[in-house]
């Protein structure tokens, strides 16, 4: 899992290891499934979703990607 | 040997270790030459550090105005503080025209003026005339340059039948009679041990950004290829020469590309005043990098910095209006939100200069071949090795790189590579047989860290180097602070032959991969640092307080840097090439760097 958190930029690994390390393991399972889905996508949509505003079309990925925008807002 | 492990054997005419710009550009320049060709890489392809690259690729095309390559040149060689080897800039900036012409004929959708040409912004340090205009020279896909290259060089490689080992972790270097023979790697999905032989091995393994606590790149960036090479027995080069973004976000290192300052940002300090037009009265905030830098760290330390803390400066983009932000600049409004809580339409973005490449690396001459200083021969070619892009000191950007001349440095290099490989290897030839121990030395040092047994945590050695390199080896220098620096760094290494690798498995072991490339950025930390305490003077990206002058009389040299298997470190030097390749230019003398 660390490693598919490995990307090509700073911003994604830090987006992605933040979900990881402070929610992964306590999160039910049906939502560890949609991580892993969500980390089988390649950066470019990653990076749509995350630093281009854009919303995915699947529901769940949908789902997981708020879930991880609610994480990276705090930060100030 | 503690185990014995078991290896699996293949051979190749060309191994490239990295699947970055410049590893995907040598991998498919090889391929198409009909080279059988292996390109071994950590990471998936497309998640290289190269798919950062957001402001763009430059090369003297002249589509928005007048441009030359020998002005390309010039900048580059200004830009270098006179450091870099003219002959092989020279090779760079006239090679950019035809190389960004091929990228576009291979499908990288560069964005265009209304007329269809490739549209040019200018960037930091890019000027027409000698210096005199702006030059309009960087060429951009949006604002995912990067990545648009790696994918269309991937898809061509795969076209050729270029073969991929993804998610395998290259271990060291396999060397025979002062020969590299090929590559050893293990595979994290099954766990597997391979030898790769090969008759050039092509090192494409990007920069070391993460031996420092706060910096622009990714958690890849741990310089495996430098670590090997100095295992190897060969030197580093340059490696005191850091590059520090003026423009990282206060924080997190995320960075705001230079583009934002191309398209009309700009710097204030605590009293709003728009302080770069005191440092660079021509350039301003289009400065060379490192001008940059050091002014915004000069307006914090008198007192001029902003945030409850003063240590940082403040990037506006206000004034552009949401809709140019929203055309030109895409992301940045967004990077600035989550990494810095701002909304860039109304408030600046807190910004500070963090770690964003590596000038220094393995030196290579422009053919891509790794050479190094032997019986007085500072240009003696290692035989079967080569280095290109990030890891590689060509040297093209001496003491200090411009912006938008890294990528470029991938793709003609990457492409140089291929070329001298095609000269070299008759397709499939015969492999010389290899000693029947030439991998004992590798896999020892593998199975001694895979069952390392000490007291101390990897994160926290690696965080205590980070911390050592940030304060000690930062944007301004002194010989006080670098000693200090070096002694944190022995302090270091001692820790490392303490480490504890909790995991023992061959598996996805991420432990002994972050242990691996601990070992990795512990070499390079400490010859960078030591470079630095050994420099006393003060040229591009290296400043000391102590030696605030350009000594061209007894520093105009390379530094090379060898280090043993104990970590005892020794220093020598190679000329600068003060020489062109061609009568078509003239050698640019050194003068004074303003801008
Ligand atoms: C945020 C950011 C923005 C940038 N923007 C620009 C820009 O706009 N213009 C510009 O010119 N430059 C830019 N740069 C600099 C430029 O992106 C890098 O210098 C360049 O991408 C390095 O490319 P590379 O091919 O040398 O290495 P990388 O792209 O870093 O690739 C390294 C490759 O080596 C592999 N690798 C490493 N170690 C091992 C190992 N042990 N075993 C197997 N494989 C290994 C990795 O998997 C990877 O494929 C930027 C840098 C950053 C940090």
């Amino acid at each position: 899992m660390q490693w598919l958190c490995r990307r090509g930029s700073l911003e994604l690994d830090i987006i992605l290891s933040r979900y990881l390390e402070r929610c992964y393991d306590e999160a039910p399972a049906a939502e560890q499934f949609l991580f892993e889905a969500l980390l089988d996508l390649p950066d470019t949509e990653l990076q749509r979703f995350f630093i281009g505003g854009q919303d995915p079309i699947d529901g769940g990925i949908l789902k997981i990607v708020r879930t991880i925008r609610s994480l990276s807002a705090i930060t100030s | 040997m503690a185990q014995s492990y078991e290896l699996i054997e293949h051979t190749y005419d060309t191994i490239v270790v990295g699947a970055g710009g410049a590893g995907l550009r040598a991998t498919f320049g090889m391929a198409e030459k009909g080279l059988k060709t292996a390109c071994i890489t950590k990471v998936f392809p497309t998640r290289s550090h190269t798919a950062a690259a957001q402001g763009g690729i430059s090369a003297a095309l002249g589509n928005m105005d007048e441009d030359d390559w020998r002005w390309h040149m010039y900048d580059t060689i200004k830009g270098s503080d006179w450091l870099g080897d003219q002959d092989a800039i020279e090779y760079m900036c006239r090679e950019a025209i035809p190389s960004i012409i091929e990228l576009e004929h291979y499908g990288v959708p560069f964005s265009r003026t209304p007329e269809g040409k490739i549209y040019q912004r200018p960037f930091g340090g890019m000027t027409t005339h000698f210096g005199q205009g702006t030059a309009q020279r960087t060429c951009a896909a949006a604002d995912m340059t990067g990545h648009a290259i790696l994918a269309t060089l991937y898809q061509q490689s795969l076209k050729f039948d270029a073969e991929f080992f993804v998610e395998y972790i290259a271990l060291d270097l396999i060397m025979e009679g002062g020969e590299c023979r090929g590559v050893l790697a293990w595979c994290l999905d099954d766990g597997s041990l391979h030898l790769f032989r090969s008759h050039v091995t092509v090192l494409a393994t990007g920069g070391y950004g993460r031996c420092y606590l706060s910096c622009t790149s990714a958690h890849t960036c741990t310089g495996d290829g430098n670590a090997m090479v100095l295992r190897a027995g060969l030197p580093l080069q340059d490696m005191e020469f850091v590059q520090f973004h003026p423009t990282g976000i206060y924080g997190s290192g995320c960075l705001i590309t230079e583009g934002v300052r191309g398209e009309g940002g700009y710097l204030t300090n605590s009293e709003g005043e728009r302080f770069m037009e005191r440092y660079a009265p021509n350039a301003k905030d289009l400065a060379s990098r490192d001008v940059v830098s050091r002014s915004i760290t000069i307006e914090i330390r008198e007192g001029r910095g902003v945030g409850l803390e003063q240590d940082h400066a403040y990037l506006h983009l206000e004034h552009l209006g949401k809709a140019v932000i929203q055309e030109r600049l895409p992301g940045i409004a967004e990077t600035a939100r989550i990494f810095a809580g701002v909304d860039v339409t109304r408030e600046p973005i807190p910004i500070i200069p963090t770690v964003h490449y590596n000038m220094g690396g393995i030196p290579t001459n422009y053919r891509g071949e790794v050479v190094t200083l032997e019986d007085g021969n500072p240009d003696t070619v290692v035989p079967g090795l080569m280095a290109i892009g990030e890891a590689a000191c060509v040297s093209v950007h001496g003491a200090n790189r411009l912006g938008s001349n890294s990528l470029l440095d991938l793709v003609v290099f990457g492409r140089s590579a291929a070329v001298r490989c095609s000269e070299l290897i008759e397709p499939r030839s015969a492999h010389k047989p290899l000693s029947e121990n030439v991998c004992e030395k590798a896999l020892d040092r593998f199975d001694a860290i895979r069952y390392a047994s000490g007291d101390q945590r990897t994160a926290a050695i690696r965080l205590d180097m980070q911390r050592a390199m940030q304060n000690h080896a930062s944007v301004f220098r002194t010989g006080e602070v670098l000693s200090e620096g070096v002694e944190k760094i022995n302090q270091v290494e001692t820790a490392f032959k303490d480490v504890s690798v909790s995991d023992r498995s061959l598996v996805w072991n991420t432990d002994l991969v972050e242990t691996l490339e601990l070992d990795n950025m512990i070499g390079q930390a400490s010859v960078t640092i030591r470079s630095a305490e050994n420099r006393t003077e003060s040229r591009g990206g290296h400043a000391r307080e102590d030696f605030s002058a350009r000594d061209d009389k007894e520093w105009m040299k390379h530094t090379v840097i060898w280090r043993d298997d104990d970590g005892k470190t020794t220093i020598d030097y190679r000329p600068v090439h003060l020489y062109t390749l061609t009568d078509e230019v003239d050698v640019i003398p050194p003068k004074k760097r303003v801008y």
